[in-house]
């Protein structure tokens, strides 16, 4: 632990400093491309159950056809509207799990936490997950 | 929410989830933008709280005190990380789903504004913290956890 309040200028001091970011960006990193796998999976697995030719990769969910004749409201909101409403809650639970009591100490699995909530919460949650679109302009990526 | 009206107009890259959602149900283009103002607020309000918890990782408890302290914590816990970890993903996404991760990096920089506003000012604790530096020696796991979930979404997912 480090005991002195100054901000580090030192040699030491800044392999710590390196140290901190290099880890953090790791951390982010992992968190990412669990999050996108977890979404692109759940939609994924959605899309095969409901019957559609589903080209799953990490960049692109494809459920084919695309013929609008093909797709129903309830089929839709189950596709596109509910893994975005699991990962709100999914962040929201996490956060509550991690971040609602107050811990004496803060550690890796926190951290790790902290950026899991951020990117289930925002990338997700608020973007959506990475569909590629059919530049056809019909219905559905 | 916030790439849905240039989903709508787009298309392509950005076509995914709202914008399928609003293309279904027949959003109108201001009821998106509506929604895209709603989304940048609420990622600025988001600072604020994850500002707050971003303090609580200090490995000086002191620094949580220190305005200085602060955005030394805010830089390098979180500010360069994202930064290194948007150019990694920007260059991994290359050039497939590039433009929905230049998306996603302003989102996420939209939470710094809220977090340097919320670090001027006192910070309360309602308890006390014991600072550790989890973060200060070198981790080779994380990177090696990293190397090989890349590996697994190269070979099984990359299409």
């Amino acid at each position: 632990m480090q005991t002195d309040s100054t901000v580090p200028v030192n040699k030491k001091a800044l392999r710590l400093t390196l140290s901190r970011i290099l880890n953090s960006a790791c951390i982010f990193l992992i968190t990412f491309v669990l999050a996108n796998l977890f979404h692109q999976l759940l939609l994924g697995g959605f899309s095969y159950i409901m019957g559609y030719k589903t080209e799953l990769s990490f960049a692109s969910v494809r459920s084919l056809p695309f013929d609008n004749h093909y797709w129903s409201t309830p089929r839709v909101l189950l596709l596109y509207a509910f893994p975005l409403l699991l990962s709100l809650f999914l962040a929201i639970g996490l956060f509550a799990q991690f971040f609602m009591k107050q811990k004496k100490h803060y550690d890796l699995v926190r951290f790790f936490a902290f950026w899991m909530i951020i990117n289930f919460g925002v990338h997700h949650a608020h973007d959506g997950v990475t569909i590629r679109a059919n530049y056809s302009g019909r219905f559905v990526s | 929410m916030t790439v849905s009206p240039f989903g709508q107009i787009i298309r392509a890259d950005l076509y995914r989830d709202i914008s399928v959602l609003a293309y279904w149900f027949g959003f109108d283009p201001s009821t998106l933008l509506v929604m895209a103002c709603l989304s940048f607020f609420i990622n600025f309000f988001l600072g604020f709280i994850f500002g707050n918890e971003l303090l609580r990782f200090s490995h000086v408890s002191s620094w949580q005190d220190k305005p200085s302290g602060r955005r030394y914590l805010l830089k390098t816990y979180f500010l360069f990380p994202l930064v290194i970890g948007i150019l990694a993903t920007l260059l991994f996404s290359y050039p497939g789903s590039t433009l929905f991760h230049v998306f996603m990096a302003l989102h996420v920089l939209l939470f710094i504004p809220a977090m340097f506003i919320r670090y001027r000012g006192h910070f309360d604790y309602s308890g006390e913290l014991a600072a550790t530096d989890f973060l200060g020696k070198p981790r080779y796991i994380l990177a090696v956890i990293l190397v090989v979930l890349l590996v697994v979404v190269r070979v099984f997912l990359s299409k």
